[in-house]
């Protein structure tokens, strides 16, 4: 390492332009690439220098000490936090711009090296490989649904009256750590069980397809025998099948009649953890990390693909432990996608990665400033942008489509909103789109809707969907004492909300980040807060040109989407660490990063191909392994 | 039901019901009530003998401070400033606690340590979520469990917050103010059908003259046992990790085993005539509202027009108080960012809740936020005013509470926590004297904590301190 990086600290308006393609960044980055930086000797004193008089134990300003990671072996742990470390030290951002003593560009370049040097060690695996865990994990409220409907064939959706779930860090509702359960819960789980069974056993054709036998303790065995492996979704103990025999026989014993006496043995497995939960169990006498057994596959496959149990197919599969066999695997993923259930995808990942799910909850846009924006509007956005996701599963499309297409699903109300012609009825259909601005989620009513706010758009909120939700580019928090602006646009000083920001960037505080964040969003300027199409704003012209984070400009919706499929690896990384927690039900560590790796790697190979996300997810090793707990 | 009909000697036409006119409280009560005034564990009572009361209301986002009272020394109250004016009327009845510092900055981790106190572990990983302790409420309710139906009760208006908007603390810290201990939040009904079906289906169906015994919708308290001893068995199987989630499911079963056990005996339900008719009145109003309330199914959160909204889940909490339902209860006005979302109908506010907390200072803007404070502060004028007018023999349920007002944070401006808005009202059965300025420079507001949980009577800690605040 005898190269010599020294060059004269240059003034702070002048940094990020001579750190960009500079000579010395690109040394840093030959560096990074070969590892060849060594922390203790150069990073770790820029830390010491200009950090840790706010970052230590003492003051520990964000929680964040840095003090800790000066050591190779303590820094080497975290490749995301010196990613964003790097992030920080690209836009010049840290130290807060007030203070004086600054890092150089030498030294910033040497951040982002580090940040991108030990970020490809874990990417390769060199840091270690792990399938990671899943914590005990119970079923969320839609899982409930789907698992109840598809168990008894009932459709009465009892976990509609469930409290909401919260979100993991990956913002799904099915994040294991996420998924608690207070006592209102284990209430309704109660109410939920008995009137599940008094539903079953008080009708005379679901009470035949479930009783099985004679009325009797042996006719009893029979169904339980036949159900708990149904309900618990794996293999049953004898002794599990007993203890629900002696509920029933208690029952009776009471005096209850046969049908009323088997109620109780049906509600136990209801409430049972084994039912609520799922289960991935220690094995005795393995490795620290097990293959996951043919049972524990199916329910994994089934929940990320269907939100629901196994079905009789995968259940024959499991049993015959045929399920893990490659081919076989590939079949089955094939015919569950081909499957209904499988819309699922398009609802809770994609709805909650990509914002459409927020149009049944939070999204609001002002009812007397866009009386347009009515119930059905809503509805009719939510099937747009899920139907056109479920396509992509269905068919095989390309990611890629999410950022730009040539079509999308409309019916007549919402292809007259967006201008387009020749749809008439209620029903959605594929629509060829001739304005190429409107393709892609990003010309898409619901999230250009629940990117704004109630009253205006939002160029800052819709520049960070396309940082955050797209391109996983999560830019560091605002600081806490931030101004913001009117909240309705007939307010602004100027006439475009653009004009008024562009005053706000004067600041430098914010200046580092909306310089970055609210360029993209002003590509979106021409749709207005509910997605309709607009050319000016308070009688001013709309200037939706801008340029990106790098540097290269655009002038409308569409050349801004062009840009942004230049970004496909960053897309196609982020899409794979999406589906990924999603499928895991669990936060992301800097373990799974070499899977992540693999899978956009596959996915970029194929093009974008939806179902090469799908294949390679499910057969990495993070979905086929785990860890195997301590007891 | 004609509450004509009301018959109060008629014992156990409600299942799991006692009924009571006649004050003293408690020993007019149920089996269950007499015993609870003749156990150590009673918590606070009123003069008479009524149960002492505990709630919050939480709206986030703090107030504009220059409409609000400012330092100097705890005095009388004087002149109300604009946000408090809707507290004209009940003037002596609150006491405005100012300095009061929570010690969780922001609207994340400044929501999960309103009631706990303790500033909570920075994480965006619903895996490391730590608060440190139980909440206040919970602590309470823990405590004071059957001396009332439910030992707490949550309720809300507005969703979770399910995306970190560039926040330090995780969403879960978001939207949460009450926990069930340091790793388990406890989240907030907001359905008034499903809270009030909870609390008051059996209460309201009374008078109707069925005779026939209703099947319990709850499993018999042997199956559990069964669930519960089969479940133990598979916790031996388990991981380390696996097993201390599955401690939620444990203690949700312990919990809710009681209550399904005490609806077969006879409750500490506290049902007199005039709160049987306010119940009946609500059921009738929340049916109006929820029949209007379009995309069930669809949308995740019934969409009430929030000043009614509030008002129906302010009844439902004023009632829970009153009929005994409950002795600890919250209400959040929204997760600790969004709050009340789009506040446009309100006159001249053309502004969602979050935005107009950031106004700088500026005239236009902090004119907005002001609005949004006062229609708050009417709200909660509204809850002081219901419980005012519930008479317990010779004084009523306000002074017979606790009722904390509070925000995460200080003001949209500054977003730390010190200094927040802080009101508490009521007289803890005779324990609190109201109509003052209690300025108290900068105290923490575990210590507010203590000095509610010593009104309470309850012999609990809570965070690592001992200060209380002083009152005169």
């Amino acid at each position: 390492m005898g190269i010599c990086l020294i060059l004269p600290a240059p003034s702070l308006e002048a940094a990020e332009d001579e750190l960009h393609g500079s000579e010395i960044m690109k040394q840093v980055s030959q560096m990074a690439r070969t590892g060849s930086l060594d922390f203790e000797q150069h990073i770790a004193p820029i830390v010491d220098l200009y950090c840790t008089s706010c970052h230590n134990p003492d003051d520990d300003e964000g929680n964040l000490d840095l003090e800790a990671l000066l050591t190779l072996t303590e820094a080497s742990k975290y490749p995301d936090l010196w990613e964003m470390i790097g992030k920080t030290a690209k836009m010049d951002v840290m130290p807060p711009p007030k203070k004086k003593n600054r890092p150089t560009v030498r030294e910033r370049a040497l951040l982002i090296g580090w940040g991108q040097q030990i970020g490809f060690m874990w990417d390769q695996g060199i840091m270690g490989d792990d399938p990671g865990r899943t914590t005990l994990r119970r079923l969320n409220r839609n899982e409930y649904n789907y698992t109840i409907r598809d168990l008894f064939n009932l459709r009465m959706r009892p976990a509609d009256n469930f409290p909401e779930d919260s979100a993991g860090e990956g913002g799904f509702d099915n994040d294991a750590d996420a998924l608690f359960l207070p006592a209102l819960l284990m209430e309704n789980y109660l109410e939920a069980s008995v009137e599940i069974a008094n539903t079953i056993l008080g009708n005379a054709a679901r009470r035949k397809a479930f009783l099985l036998g004679s009325s009797d303790a042996a006719g009893a065995r029979k169904a339980l025998t036949y159900w708990a492996p149904l309900v618990y979704r794996g293999d049953v103990e004898k002794e599990e099948i007993e203890n629900l025999v002696k509920a029933y026989q208690a029952a009776r014993s009471q005096g209850k009649k046969h049908v009323r006496a088997m109620r109780d043995p049906l509600v136990m497995m209801l409430i049972s953890p084994r039912f609520l939960y799922r289960l991935e169990l220690p094995v005795a006498g393995a490795g620290k990390t097990v293959a996951i057994s043919d049972f524990e596959l199916a329910n994994r496959l089934s929940y990320f693909l269907w939100s629901s149990m196994p079905d009789a197919e995968l259940f024959k599969l499991a049993r015959s432990k045929k399920l893990s066999d490659p081919a076989e695997l590939k079949r089955q993923v094939i015919r569950m996608l081909k499957d209904e259930k499988s819309r699922t995808l398009s609802m809770h990942l994609g709805g909650q990665w990509l914002g459409w799910e927020a149009l049944r909850g939070s999204a609001n846009p002002d009812q007397k400033k866009f009386p347009a924006f009515d119930f059905n509007m809503r509805v009719a956005m939510y099937r747009e942008s899920s139907s056109f996701f479920d396509n992509l599963l269905r068919e095989d499309g390309s990611i890629y489509d999410l950022l730009d297409a040539d079509y999308s699903f409309l019916n007549e109300r919402l292809a007259k909103f967006y201008g387009v012609q020749g749809v008439t009825g209620n029903e959605f259909r594929k629509v060829e789109l001739t304005d190429p601005n409107r393709g892609g989620i990003l010309g898409q009513g619901s999230v250009l809707v629940v990117s704004s706010m109630p009253l205006r758009t939002s160029p800052s909120l819709r520049g960070s969907f396309i940082l955050e939700r797209i391109l996983g580019d999560k830019p560091p928090s605002p600081p806490m004492d931030v101004e913001q602006l009117p909240a309705n646009d007939t307010a602004l000083k100027t006439s475009t909300i653009r004009e008024t920001l562009e005053l706000h960037r004067e600041s430098p505080d914010c200046r580092a980040c909306h310089a970055l964040i609210d360029p993209l969003g002003f590509g979106l300027e021409n749709f207005d807060a509910i997605g309709r199409w607009r050319t000016t704003q308070n009688g001013g012209k709309i200037d939706s040109s801008g340029e990106t984070p790098e540097g290269e400009k655009f002038s409308n919706p569409t050349e801004l989407k062009k840009l942004l499929l230049t970004r496909k690896e960053q897309f196609t990384r982020q899409a794979a660490q999406k589906f990924l927690s999603y499928a895991l039900g669990r936060e992301l560590t800097p373990y799974d990063r070499p899977v992540t790796r693999q899978i956009t790697d596959k996915v970029m190979e194929q093009n974008g191909s939806m179902q090469t996300l799908i294949m390679e997810l499910v057969t990495s090793d993070a979905f086929l392994k785990r860890q195997n707990p301590e007891k | 039901m004609n509450p004509k009909t009301f018959n109060p000697s008629r014992r156990g036409f409600l299942r799991g019901a006692g009924i009571t006119m006649a004050l003293p409280f408690l020993e007019a009560l149920s089996p269950a009530g007499k015993a609870l005034a003749q156990s150590s564990k009673t918590g606070a009572l009123g003069p008479n003998g009524e149960p002492v009361r505990f709630a919050t209301f939480f709206v986030p986002n703090g107030v504009n401070p220059r409409e609000w009272i400012g330092g100097g020394k705890t005095s009388a109250l004087k002149e109300l400033p604009r946000i408090l004016k809707p507290l004209d009327a009940l003037k002596e009845h609150i006491n405005v606690i100012t300095g009061i510092k929570n010690p969780g900055n922001g609207h994340s981790m400044g929501t999960s340590s309103f009631l706990t106190g303790a500033a909570s572990t920075r994480t965006q990983k619903a895996s490391e979520v730590n608060v440190h302790n139980a909440s206040l409420d919970q602590i309470i309710g823990e405590a004071l469990k059957g001396t009332s139906v439910f030992p707490t009760l949550e309720l809300g208006i507005g969703g979770q917050a399910k995306s970190n908007n560039g926040m330090a603390g995780t969403t879960v810290y978001t939207s949460h103010i009450s926990w069930k201990n340091a790793h388990t939040p406890i989240p907030y009904e907001v359905n008034p059908q499903r809270a009030f079906d909870r609390l008051f289906k059996h209460a309201s169906k009374a008078g109707k003259s069925s005779s026939k015994k209703e099947e319990s919708n709850m499993p018999s308290s042997s199956v559990i046992d069964a669930v519960f001893e089969n479940a133990k068995t598979l916790e031996r199987k388990l991981g380390r990790e696996d097993k201390q989630k599955l401690d939620e499911y444990f203690t949700a079963v312990r919990e809710v085993e009681k209550r399904v056990s005490q609806q077969n005996a006879v409750t500490g339900l506290n049902l007199t005539e005039d709160a049987l008719k306010d119940i009946l009145g609500l059921k009738g109003d929340i049916r109006e509202h929820m029949s209007n309330n379009k995309g069930k199914g669809f949308q995740s959160q019934p969409k009430i027009p929030h000043r009614e909204y509030g008002h129906l889940m302010m009844d439902i909490l004023a009632l829970s108080l009153w009929s005994n339902s409950t002795r600890s209860a919250t209400l959040c006005f929204g997760n600790g960012f969004t709050g009340g979302g789009n506040m446009s109908f309100l006159e001249g506010v053309s502004s969602a809740h979050h935005q107009a907390s950031h106004h700088s200072f500026k005239k236009d803007k902090l004119e907005q936020f002001t609005r949004i404070n006062t229609f708050y502060m009417e709200q909660y004028a509204y809850l002081l005013d219901r419980m005012k007018n519930m008479t317990e023999g010779s004084s009523n349920v306000l002074e017979n509470s606790l009722v904390l007002f509070g925000s995460n944070i200080s003001t949209g401006q500054a977003h730390n926590g010190k200094n927040i808005p802080v009101i508490l009202s009521g007289n803890a059965g005779g324990r609190l004297k109201t109509g003052k300025h209690i300025a108290t420079g900068n105290q923490d507001i575990s210590d507010l904590h203590r000095s509610i949980i010593d009104m309470m009577d309850v012999d609990a800690k809570i965070g690592k301190g001992t200060g209380t605040i002083k009152w005169s």
